[in-house]
C-alpha cells in the first residue's frame, strides 16, 4: 500500500482514505453467465454434422428407399413368384403398352428368314399376330450365308445350282444360276443334274489334304469336283472322281489331284458334288452325312472344321415361288432341327411384342360342359349343330352353313362380359366325338370338343395384359418382386450377421489391443489362423457339412467375419491407448474398464460403427459373388442366387442381369456414401466443428 | 524392430502350417472322391493312394473300416478291398509325404495322375502375368490421380476424381465384369468374349488382356488414389512443409522433395502387400472370363472335388495372404514410428 500514490492534475500528492472508494457491484448478485448456445448431446451433434454432408444424406435416403422397397414391394406387387409359369417366361421389360419400341415389352428382330410361300416368318415360334403392325420389313435380296447355330450345320456358303457345271463364283449371285430350287416333294420328278458345292477359301495347295464324303442313301450318281479361279480369271473345274454311287465314306485326295494337275495356287476354291438324276430319272433328296476336310496344316484345321458339315441327313431344296423370290432352303440335321443354309434367303425384320405372344389370343380347346356353364352364368350365347350329317367320319364339322345357307354355329360373348369371366371369343372348329353307350336310352352319347379363340391373359388369371417392369425370369416370375424379396432376405442376413460380428469383434479386438504383449500375440495368432483359411473354403465346407441353407451361410459368415472388426478395434486401441489423456487418467488411478469404456472406446467408435455398417453391403456382396461363382447358396431366395440364376441370360436377355446388377451397385454406392458421412459424424475429435 | 520382424515371420510359417493342417482335416472329413476312368487306371490310382498311406488295401473284406471304397480282382487273381484310412492317420501320412518327398499328391479328376504341383505350375503364369500387368497399370495411374486430387483439394478436379474413385470402389467386381463384357465384347465385338487360347494369333491374345486388366486394376487404381490423396493431404498440412516454403523453396520443390517422399513411405510397402494379395488372382474374373489361372482352378477343383489340387492352390493363397499380412504389419512401423505393433499397454 505504501508505494501506491495518486497525484492530481497539477502534480500534488492526493491522500486517499477508505471513504474515497465505492463497491461497484455492492448490491448485485453474481452468477455464472448462461451459455447462449444450445446444449447438445453427442448423438444430436453427430446427427447435425451428418446432415450437413449432402452426399451421405442422399446415400442414406437411397438405402432407406431400397430397404422400404424390399419390405413393401413383395407385398404390393400382385404377381406370383412361388410357382413357375412357363407360359410367360423370359419376357422383356414392359413399362408401357404403346408398342413404340421403348420399354414396352417389344423386341427388335432383324434378319429373320421369311417364308414367302406361306407368308410368314420362318420360325414356328413366331406368332404372326404378335408382330407390331407396320414394322414388318421384307427384303427381297438375301445374304450369301446364314448361320442359325443349330447343331450339325456350320458356316461356309452352300450353293445349289441346277446348271450342271455352274461353278462360276461370280455367276452364282445372279438369279438365273442359283435358281430353281426344287422342293422336297417335287424332286421326284427331277430329271436335270444338280451340283452342290461349298466354298473353301484357301490359297495354298497344301492347305487341304483330302476331303471325306459320306452319304446315307443310295440315290442317283454323283461325282466330286474342285473348282478354282485360274490365272486368266476363268473358273476351272477339276474332277476328283468318276461318276459313282458309293455313299459310304469316300476320301478324295484333293492335294494329290491338285499337284498332279500342276496347280500351285488357289483362288475362289469350291468343293462340289455334281449330282446326276438316278437311273429312273428321280432323285428324292440329297442325302449327305458329312463332308469333312482334312489338312496337315495346323493353322487351318480350325477353319476347315468350321466349314465341314456333319450330321446332316437332308438338304431340302425348294422351288422358286410365284413372285420370283427364292424361298427357304433347309439343311436338315439328324436330331430334327433345321438350319437355314441357302444363299438367297428372304429376310424380314420386325418388332415383336412378346407380351402379345404370351397373353394375346390363342386357340384353346373347351368341352361342352365348360361352355354351357358360361352360358348359364349369362356371359355368352352358344349354338352348334347336333345332326350327324354335318360331321365327317373323324367327327369334324364339314360345313359352316346349313342347307338353307344359315350359319350353323355361333358363339357370342356379350359386350358387357369381362374376359376374366369368359375368356373365349369365337369358335374356330367343332368336333363331335362318340362317347360311351348309354344302356338306358340305347344311344351312343356324344361329347363335343370346341376349339375357340381365347384371351390368354384371362386364362392365365390376369385382368388385362400385365406389365412386368423389368420382365420375367426363366420361370415366369416378376423380376422386380423377386429381386426385392431376395434383397429382403439378404438384408436380414447381413444385418444379423454384422451385429453378431460386431459384438464378437469388439470384445476380441479390444482385449487384444488393450492388453498387448503376449495376450495380443496369442490372440492375433488365432485370428491369423482363422483369417488364413480362405473364405471360399470356409463357406464351402460349412455348406457341404451342414447343408445348403441360409442359416449355415450365416454361420459361415460369422466364423471369420468378426476378424475384420477385431483387427480394426485392435488398431484403434493401439492408436489411442498411448495418448496423453489415457496416461493422465491412468495416473489418476482409473481402472482398465474405465480406460477402455470411457476413454479409448468412444474415440474408436466412429471407425468401428462405420465399418460394421459397411459390413452389411459387404455381406450382400460376398453372398452374391459366391453364388455367382456357383459356390454359395442355392435354391433359396437370396440376391446372389437371383443373380446366379440369371447369369446364363447375360447375352440373350440382358435386362435380367442388368436390373439386379444396378440395384446391388446402387446399394454399394449408397452404403459407401453413407459410411463416409457416418465416420465423420461419429468422430469425436470433430465434435462441435462446422 | 528386427526381432519383431523375425518373430512375425516365424509365427507366419507356423500359422500357415496350422491352417493347412486344419483344412486338410476338414476336407478329408468330406466324402472320398472316387476317380473316373477305366478299371486299370482306377486300380493304379488306388494303389498309389495305398502307397501314400491314404487308403488300406486288404485281400479280404473288412468291417471295422466302414464302407469299402472299391473292390477289384486283378489279373493275378488277387482280391483287393480298398478302405479309407482314418483321417488323423491320413494327416500324418500327408505330412510325411510333403516333408520327405515334397509330394503334394496327384490330381484325381482335373487331369488324372498328374501331380498337383505341376498343375499349379501350369496355371500360375496366366494369373501372374495378368497381375503384374495390372499392378504396372494401376499403381502409376492411382498414385498420379491421388496426387492430382490432393494438390487440387476441394476443387472441381478433386471432386470429380473422388466421385469416380467412390464409384470404382463401390461397384462389385462381378457387376463390372458383366457390364464390360456386355459393353465391349458381346455388343460391338471389340474384345474377345473369352480368354483366347494359346493358339490364337498374337493380336487376339493381346486384346484378351484388356478386359481382365481393366477389371483387376479398376479397384486398385481407386485404392491407391484414395490412399495417396489421404497421405499427401496429411503431409501437406505438416509444419515442416511450411518451413520448406518459408526457407524459399518453390511449391513444386517443396512438394517433390518433402511432401511426396514422406507420403510415399507408407504407400510403397502397401504396393508390395497388394501385389502379393492379388497374386492369387481374382476368382470371379478368372471364372467368368475363362482364364486358366489358379483362381479358376480353385473353383474347378472345389466343384469337381479334386482335393489334392485344391490343397496346393489353397497353400499358395494362404502363403500369399500371410506374407502380405506380415508386410503390412511391419509397414505400420514405417507409417508412424509412434505406433509400435506388439507393444505392451
Amino acid at each position: 500500500m505504501s508505494d501506491f500514490k495518486t497525484y492530481d492534475e497539477s502534480g500534488n500528492l492526493v491522500e486517499l482514505t477508505e471513504t474515497d472508494f465505492n463497491l461497484v457491484q455492492a448490491n448485485t448478485k453474481i452468477h455464472d453467465a448462461k451459455f447462449e448456445t444450445k446444449t447438445t448431446t453427442f448423438a444430436k451433434d453427430a446427427f447435425r454434422r451428418f446432415c450437413k454432408n449432402k452426399s451421405s444424406v442422399a446415400g442414406a435416403i437411397i438405402i432407406g428407399f431400397l430397404a422400404l422397397c424390399s419390405i413393401i414391394l413383395p407385398f404390393a406387387i400382385p404377381y406370383d413368384i412361388e410357382a413357375t409359369h412357363p407360359e410367360y417366361d423370359l419376357l422383356p421389360p414392359r413399362l408401357v403398352g404403346n408398342q413404340k419400341g421403348f420399354w414396352d415389352g417389344t423386341e427388335e428382330y432383324v434378319n429373320k428368314p421369311y417364308d414367302s410361300v406361306n407368308n410368314r416368318v420362318f420360325d414356328e415360334k413366331i406368332d404372326m399376330n404378335a408382330i407390331v403392325e407396320g414394322t414388318l420389313n421384307i427384303s427381297k435380296e438375301g445374304d450369301y450365308f446364314v448361320y442359325q447355330g443349330t447343331k450339325g450345320a456350320y458356316g461356309g456358303s452352300y450353293i445349289f445350282s441346277n446348271n450342271k457345271r455352274n461353278v462360276d463364283a461370280s455367276a452364282v449371285t445372279s438369279a438365273e444360276n442359283v435358281s430353281t430350287m426344287t422342293s422336297y416333294q417335287s424332286l421326284s420328278s427331277l430329271t436335270a443334274d444338280y451340283t452342290l458345292s461349298m466354298v473353301v477359301d484357301f490359297e495354298n495347295v497344301t492347305d487341304i489334304s483330302q476331303c471325306n464324303f459320306t452319304g446315307d442313301t443310295n440315290l442317283g450318281q454323283y461325282r466330286a469336283f474342285i473348282s478354282y479361279l485360274s490365272g486368266t480369271n476363268k473358273t476351272d473345274v477339276l474332277y476328283l472322281s468318276n461318276w459313282m454311287n458309293t455313299y459310304d465314306t469316300v476320301s478324295f485326295d484333293v492335294q494329290a489331284a491338285l499337284v498332279s494337275n500342276n496347280i500351285t495356287s488357289l483362288n475362289q476354291v469350291r468343293f462340289g458334288l455334281e449330282l446326276s438324276a438316278g437311273a429312273n430319272g428321280s432323285l428324292s433328296y440329297v442325302a449327305i452325312n458329312s463332308i469333312a476336310f482334312e489338312s496337315a496344316n495346323a493353322n487351318v484345321q480350325n477353319v476347315l472344321s468350321s466349314i465341314s458339315i456333319s450330321d446332316a441327313n437332308a438338304a431340302v431344296l425348294m422351288q422358286k415361288d410365284e413372285s420370283g423370290a427364292y424361298p427357304l432352303g433347309y439343311w436338315q440335321v439328324k436330331d430334327g432341327g433345321r438350319t437355314v443354309y441357302k444363299a438367297n434367303i428372304i429376310y424380314s425384320s420386325f418388332r415383336y411384342d412378346k407380351y402379345l405372344e404370351a397373353f394375346g389370343s390363342i386357340q384353346k380347346k373347351a368341352d361342352l360342359a365348360t361352355l354351357n356353364k358360361l352360358v348359364e352364368q349369362g356371359y355368352c350365347e352358344l349354338t352348334y349343330p347336333t345332326d350327324d350329317k354335318y360331321y365327317d367320319s373323324e367327327g369334324y364339322l364339314i360345313t359352316n352353313v346349313d342347307d338353307a345357307g344359315n350359319p350353323l354355329f355361333a358363339f357370342t360373348r356379350y359386350e358387357e362380359t369381362a374376359p376374366t369371366d369368359c375368356p373365349y371369343s369365337e369358335i374356330v372348329s367343332i368336333r363331335k366325338i362318340p362317347g360311351a353307350f348309354n344302356f338306358e336310352t340305347g344311344l351312343i352319347e356324344f361329347t363335343y370338343e370346341f376349339t375357340l379363340m381365347a384371351d390368354n391373359y384371362a386364362l392365365l388369371g390376369f385382368d388385362k395384359i400385365p406389365s412386368f417392369i423389368f420382365g420375367t425370369n426363366k420361370d415366369g416370375r416378376d423380376l422386380v418382386k423377386l429381386a426385392f424379396s431376395s434383397l429382403r432376405t439378404s438384408f436380414l442376413l447381413a444385418v444379423v450377421v454384422s451385429a453378431i460380428n460386431f459384438t464378437i469383434g469388439l470384445i476380441w479386438g479390444s482385449t487384444s489391443g488393450y492388453f498387448g504383449g503376449n495376450v495380443d500375440l496369442a490372440m492375433e495368432r488365432i485370428t491369423d489362423i482363422l483369417n488364413g483359411v480362405p473364405f471360399t473354403v470356409v463357406v464351402t465346407l460349412c455348406l457341404l457339412h451342414l447343408g445348403n441353407n441360409i442359416v449355415t451361410f450365416g454361420i459361415a459368415l460369422c466364423l471369420t467375419g468378426w476378424i475384420g472388426v477385431a483387427a480394426r478395434t485392435r488398431t484403434q486401441f493401439y492408436r489411442f491407448k498411448g495418448r496423453e489423456y489415457v496416461l493422465a487418467s491412468r495416473t489418476l488411478g482409473a481402472k482398465d474398464t474405465r480406460l477402455i469404456f470411457n476413454h479409448i472406446l468412444p474415440n474408436a467408435l466412429g471407425t468401428l460403427v462405420t465399418s460394421s455398417v459397411l459390413m452389411i453391403p459387404g455381406i450382400i456382396f460376398s453372398e452374391s459373388s459366391l453364388a455367382y461363382l456357383g459356390l454359395g447358396l442355392q435354391g433359396t431366395d437370396s440376391f446372389g442366387v437371383l443373380l446366379a440364376d440369371n447369369q446364363q441370360y447375360l447375352t440373350s436377355h440382358s435386362a435380367l442381369i442388368i436390373f439386379p446388377a444396378i440395384v446391388i451397385s446402387l446399394l454399394m454406392i449408397s452404403f459407401n456414401l453413407f459410411g463416409n458421412g457416418l465416420r465423420d459424424a461419429l468422430n469425436p475429435s470433430l465434435k462441435g466443428s462446422e | 524392430m528386427w526381432k519383431y520382424v523375425l518373430k512375425r515371420l516365424g509365427l507366419a510359417v507356423i500359422t500357415a502350417f496350422i491352417i493347412l493342417s486344419l483344412t486338410f482335416i476338414l476336407v478329408k472329413l468330406l466324402p472320398f472322391t472316387k476317380p473316373a476312368g477305366t478299371a486299370n487306371s482306377m486300380f493304379n490310382y488306388y494303389m498309389g493312394e495305398v502307397h501314400k498311406g491314404f487308403v488300406f488295401d486288404f485281400d479280404t473284406e473288412q468291417t471295422k473300416y466302414g464302407s469299402e471304397l472299391w473292390h477289384y480282382l486283378d489279373s493275378t487273381g488277387t482280391h483287393h478291398w480298398f478302405y479309407e484310412v482314418p483321417v488323423m492317420q491320413q494327416y500324418f501320412s500327408w505330412l510325411r509325404n510333403i516333408f520327405t518327398k515334397w509330394d503334394w499328391g496327384q490330381s484325381v479328376v482335373i487331369s488324372p495322375n498328374l501331380s498337383a504341383t505341376t498343375i499349379i505350375g501350369q496355371k500360375l503364369p496366366a494369373s501372374m502375368s495378368l497381375n503384374i500387368i495390372s499392378v504396372l497399370v494401376s499403381v502409376p495411374l492411382g498414385i498420379i490421380l491421388g496426387i492430382i486430387a490432393a494438390l487440387k483439394k476441394n476443387k472441381p478436379a478433386d471432386h470429380i476424381i473422388s466421385t469416380v474413385v467412390m464409384l470404382m470402389i463401390s461397384i462389385p467386381s462381378f457387376v463390372l465384369i458383366t457390364f464390360l463384357l456386355l459393353a465391349l465384347c458381346y455388343g460391338p465385338g471389340w474384345l474377345p468374349t473369352q480368354w483366347p487360347s494359346p493358339q490364337a494369333p498374337l493380336s487376339e491374345r493381346a486384346l484378351g488382356y484388356v478386359l481382365p486388366v481393366l477389371c483387376l486394376s479398376f479397384g486398385s487404381i481407386a485404392g491407391y488414389c484414395r490412399f495417396t490423396r489421404a497421405e499427401l493431404c496429411e503431409v501437406m498440412s505438416g509444419d515442416y512443409l511450411l518451413l520448406a516454403r518459408t526457407k524459399g523453396l518453390t511449391k513444386r520443390q517443396a512438394i517433390l522433395r518433402h511432401a511426396l517422399r514422406n507420403a510415399m513411405v507408407p504407400i510403397v510397402p502397401s504396393i508390395i502387400a497388394e501385389f502379393l494379395s492379388i497374386m492369387g488372382g481374382s476368382m470371379i474374373l478368372e471364372n467368368l472370363y475363362g482364364i486358366p489361372g489358379i483362381g479358376s482352378l480353385f473353383i474347378t477343383a472345389l466343384n469337381r472335388q479334386d482335393y489334392n489340387v485344391l490343397f496346393v492352390d489353397m497353400a499358395i493363397f494362404t502363403t500369399f495372404g500371410l506374407a502380405a499380412g506380415v508386410l503390412l504389419d511391419i509397414s505400420y512401423g514405417f507409417i508412424d514410428p509412434r505406433i509400435r505393433m506388439g507393444a505392451k499397454k
